[in-house]
């Protein structure tokens, strides 16, 4: 009886879950016209309780649609722009000597953009590394420390940043480590004809479209624990965990391709956000448990920004989408 | 939907599953056979290939048909392989969600059914129901086809290679083996001159029919070998019948006579009148002791009071004693020999009882013993009959001449002139015995002749026919006769090929150099030479250019321009005959040896110095102990250097 109830209880959460999706992403779908790839990716990301890098070419729309998002959600959210004279208090605050009522004077924390739901760390790469290093014990520990100092981030928190990959010049690419602190890396690619129009009519008229909060933190935060509960069988976590090591120019599945142009593999983070990606992904299915499909769906997202290509990569022009995809071509399904 | 509702789909989709999985399995295997046919047929065709090409025969095609055959067991191993070997748990299920597009709702649901349940989350039991729900109509069959391979028509082609590689013919072009030539018995022209003049020499003589004949046959055979129709296993057989004809054990016939003759002397040596006679028959002069037997015949005839009765009792009784003494050996040799006989039954019998255990070994050595005495005994017996044959007849005239000696000493004179007869008839056949030894030394010679051309082979021809011809002067080597080079000197030619089967012209080169004494010595050296005939012969350099000037002997041919009558046939003629005196002038023994090392055996001075030499070879011969072999040597080296005409 009462595991019966618990299965329907189950059930629902489920269904409530790919309700609120379809609720969101009809929202965010006001404002934001296609990418809907890239928008089921930022939801992932936020419903994974991690972080995006959003790159493309300036225009696309990238922070219209973080800010959308935000505005979606019940949640808080702050903008910063990146510059190359931007400074680590400046992300995360600073102390400064207050005086009371009463005349004392104290030290007093006050709390930088970071300290919001949702971040939108714009053109990201813009900043110094001592800058971007900043960004580190947030995104993971999700928390600050000045001045010997912790202070908690409040849960939701993820980090959506934006970078551009024309720009070269005055830019710093993410350090590695940085750059493995982002669940999902997503290319926003350029809209479609259809889409331009769509653009057009939308931001060229007289009405103007803005989203309103269809969930809020408590919502966000159920969804999150039920993302963690979504069962993956033996031969799908296999298959991720196969994947990972095929990317490794060393792996035993690796393709050519692997083994000449790729420096360093994944690390297991990225067989984490796969893995993890691949049971939102069927929540969003409305499935109950993660599949070989949406590991591979997953796949480009999640491992592109952690494939290192070496020096013979980068010169013969080769991407990391090239890499995986013919990684996803070879390997096998099964493995005895 | 609970358990026991969920259960029979759960098992229905594992049977599916499962039922995928061995058609994947079976695929697999087809797949593996279709590659690995590849193997033994490309193999087949290379070992096929290297076979016709090479020619082999069943036995050299085994180790490649070994090669094909373990090359069939890499298509075992292939399929034994994809049959056998551990493959991925839930394959069959992944299948059937990738042909029915589930996204691995069934794969799930069956893992997450075989998990404990007490580990089952409510998702896992919401995705087992899920998977229930959609695995409704599943298709193996289509899930996993067990499709041709996409490699089935390479062995196909493969095979056909093989059987158009089989059909293809590979030509041969043997050269037929030439049918096996009948190896006929040569002689040399020398060899084959030698036989027929001691033939013609043993015709000339009368012989009785028996050896006629038999000269006859050897003639036949001499002319069979010349002619070369007879093989030699022919040969030998014909000379072993003329052998069998001539009449084998000769030589022990000839002893037991010789010996009997012997024993009859030295009875006869007992008398004073019959001393002569046995002197002669002890020395083996049957004609002598034939005249000495006259001559006692006609004294007793004619001169009876000359002998007196004591001489005459003491020749009587020789006599007798001489021809009894021969039946009184014979039958002792007889009478022993029965003993022996008889001893050799008795052994046998008892060796007969003995069977089971056996005579010892002292018994069976006896018995041996017995044996060949035996056997030796049986042998002088048969010699001793067989001169008991020819000397029976004389034994008889003897005897009758005893019992006649106190009657009549005419008769008696009578009986010893038909001993005298016999004595004769005797040595008349030792005559003949004689020629059928020396017929059966001519055939013993032919034989070891083919012998040691069997076993020198063809070389050993060509070397004798090249020293016949040489020693004929047909080849082409030496100085043409009557072209004594007296000029300035050329250079020295050397030899020229050989002309076989015709006659050789060569000019030479003589030249006189002063010898150790200051005497003046004529060497003559090689020259050029050219042969005309079948194989004609060349000179490898040219001879002397030398201008000669005169010869010593006459020329050949005659002036073209000389004219007259022919002498007339019946022209009277006178013969007279001149003997001129030895001056000592003439060659040297060495330089006719030499000069006939060149020019061949041929020449007057040859022939003497020849003569010279072989008369004291055969005394030697004679006079010294040397074995039969090598008195064929010697004989036959005087045979081949012998001068030709």
């Amino acid at each position: 009886m009462t595991e019966t109830s618990s299965k329907e209880q189950t059930s629902q959460r489920v269904q409530d879950f790919q309700k609120k999706m379809g609720v969101l992403r009809e929202e965010v779908g006001k404002v934001i016209v296609g990418h809907h790839d890239v928008v089921d990716g930022v939801i992932t990301c936020m419903l994974a309780g991690s972080h995006a890098l959003l790159e493309g070419v300036p225009g696309l729309g990238k922070t219209m649609l973080v800010r959308t998002l935000a505005e979606s959600l019940s949640l808080t959210f702050s903008r910063i722009q990146f510059t190359p004279d931007l400074m680590p208090a400046d992300i995360i605050g600073t102390t400064v000597i207050d005086e009371t009522s009463s005349g004392a004077k104290l030290f007093e924390f006050r709390r930088g953009p970071i300290f919001a739901n949702i971040v939108l760390a714009d053109e990201i790469n813009r900043a110094t590394p001592k800058t971007q290093s900043a960004l580190l014990e947030a995104m993971q520990e999700r928390r600050v420390t000045v001045a010997k100092t912790s202070h908690q981030l409040e849960p939701p928190f993820f980090v959506l940043a934006t970078q551009n990959p024309l720009e070269m010049e005055g830019t710093y690419p993410l350090p590695e480590a940085q750059l493995d602190r982002f669940f999902l890396k997503l290319h926003v690619g350029f809209p479609s004809r259809d889409e331009l129009h769509t653009i057009l009519d939308r931001t060229t008229g007289a009405s103007d479209h803005v989203a309103k909060p269809v969930l809020d933190r408590a919502e966000i935060l159920q969804m999150q624990a039920l993302v963690r509960e979504v069962p993956v069988a033996r031969h799908v976590q296999d298959f991720a965990v196969r994947l990972l090591q095929a990317c490794h120019p060393d792996g035993e599945d690796s393709p050519d391709i692997v083994k000449r142009f790729v420096r360093y593999g994944p690390s297991p983070r990225g067989a984490q956000a796969t893995l993890l990606a691949a049971k939102i992904h069927a929540l969003f299915d409305g499935r109950f448990a993660a599949s070989i499909d949406d590991v591979r769906k997953v796949a480009l997202p999640a491992l592109r920004h952690r494939v290192l290509l070496n020096f013979e990569g980068e010169a013969e022009g080769i991407r990391p989408d090239q890499v995986i995809e013919k990684v996803l071509q070879k390997l096998p399904e099964t493995k005895a | 939907m609970d358990n026991s509702e969920r259960s029979p789909q759960l098992r229905r989709i594992a049977r599916a599953a499962r039922w995928t999985g061995v058609r994947l399995r079976l695929s697999e295997a087809l797949r593996n056979l279709v590659a690995a046919l590849s193997i033994p047929l490309v193999t087949a065709i290379v070992c096929l290939a290297v076979v016709k090409l090479r020619r082999l025969d069943w036995h050299g095609s085994r180790p490649y048909l070994l090669v094909t055959a373990v090359s069939l067991l890499a298509v075992v191993a292939a399929v034994l392989w994809a049959l056998v070997r551990r493959r991925p748990k839930l394959e069959g299920a992944i299948a059937l969600d990738r042909f029915h597009g589930l996204r691995d709702r069934l794969a799930n649901a069956l893992y997450f059914a075989s998990l404990p349940p007490s580990e089952r989350t409510p998702l896992m039991d919401l995705a087992i129901e899920d998977g229930c729900a959609h695995g409704q109509d599943l298709a193996p069959r289509k899930a996993a086809p067990i499709a041709f391979p996409a490699l089935a028509p390479l062995p196909g082609l493969l095979l056909i290679a093989l059987l158009l590689m089989a059909a293809f013919e590979i030509r041969t072009y043997r050269v037929q083996a030439a049918a096996p030539m009948i190896n006929k018995a040569t002689l040399t022209a020398d060899d084959i001159d030698y036989f027929r003049e001691s033939a013609k020499a043993m015709a000339e003589k009368k012989h009785d029919p028996e050896l006629q004949a038999v000269i006859d046959k050897y003639n036949q055979l001499i002319d069979d070998l010349a002619n070369r129709r007879l093989t030699p296993q022919q040969a030998f057989e014909r000379m072993e019948a003329l052998d069998r004809e001539l009449g084998k054990g000769l030589e022990d016939d000839k002893k037991a006579l010789q010996d009997g003759l012997r024993r009859m002397a030295e009875e006869l040596r007992k008398s004073d009148l019959s001393r002569p006679v046995a002197e002669a028959l002890q020395s083996n002069d049957l004609d002598r002791a034939q005249k000495e037997l006259r001559a006692l015949a006609k004294r007793m005839r004619e001169r009876p009071a000359s002998i007196n009765k004591a001489e005459l009792d003491r020749l009587r009784a020789a006599l007798e004693r001489a021809s009894q003494n021969q039946k009184e050996r014979l039958a002792e040799l007889e009478k022993r020999r029965e003993e022996l006989a008889a001893e050799r039954e008795q052994l046998l019998k008892k060796k007969r009882e003995a069977a089971d255990g056996g005579i010892d070994e002292e018994q069976e050595r006896l018995l041996r013993r017995k044996e060949r005495e035996l056997e030796r005994l049986d042998r002088e017996l048969e010699q001793q009959r067989s001169a008991q044959r020819q000397l029976d007849r004389l034994d008889r005239e003897l005897s009758q001449a005893a019992e006649d000696l106190m009657r009549d000493l005419g008769l008696s004179a009578q009986d010893l002139e038909q001993g005298a007869e016999d004595l004769n008839r005797m040595g008349e056949q030792q005559m003949t015995d004689q020629e059928k030894e020396e017929l059966r030394q001519r055939i013993q010679e032919i034989r070891e002749l083919m012998r040691q051309q069997g076993q020198g082979g063809r070389p050993r021809m060509v070397r004798l026919r090249r020293f016949s011809e040489g020693a004929r002067g047909q080849r082409g080597q030496g100085g043409q006769r009557g072209q004594q080079q007296q000029g300035q000197e050329g250079q020295e030619g050397e030899d020229g090929q050989r002309g076989e089967n015709g006659q050789g012209q060569g000019q030479g080169e003589e030249v006189w150099v002063m010898g150790p004494n200051g005497e003046r010595m004529l060497v003559i050296k090689r020259g050029g030479g050219s042969g005309t005939g079948s194989q004609p012969g060349s000179g490898s350099e040219p001879g002397g250019q030398g201008q000669g000037q005169g010869g010593k002997d006459w020329g050949t041919g005659h002036d073209p321009n000389l004219t007259g009558k022919a002498t007339h046939p019946d022209m009277g003629t006178t013969d007279t005959s001149a003997e001129a005196i030895d001056t000592g002038q003439g060659p040297s023994r060495a330089e006719v040896i030499a000069g006939a090392a060149d020019r061949g055996f041929v020449g007057r001075n040859y022939k003497r110095v020849f003569t010279e030499y072989r008369t004291v070879a055969e005394s030697a011969i004679d006079k010294e102990q040397v074995p039969a072999g090598y008195r064929f040597y010697v004989q036959r080296y005087f045979q081949l250097i012998r001068p030709r005409e």
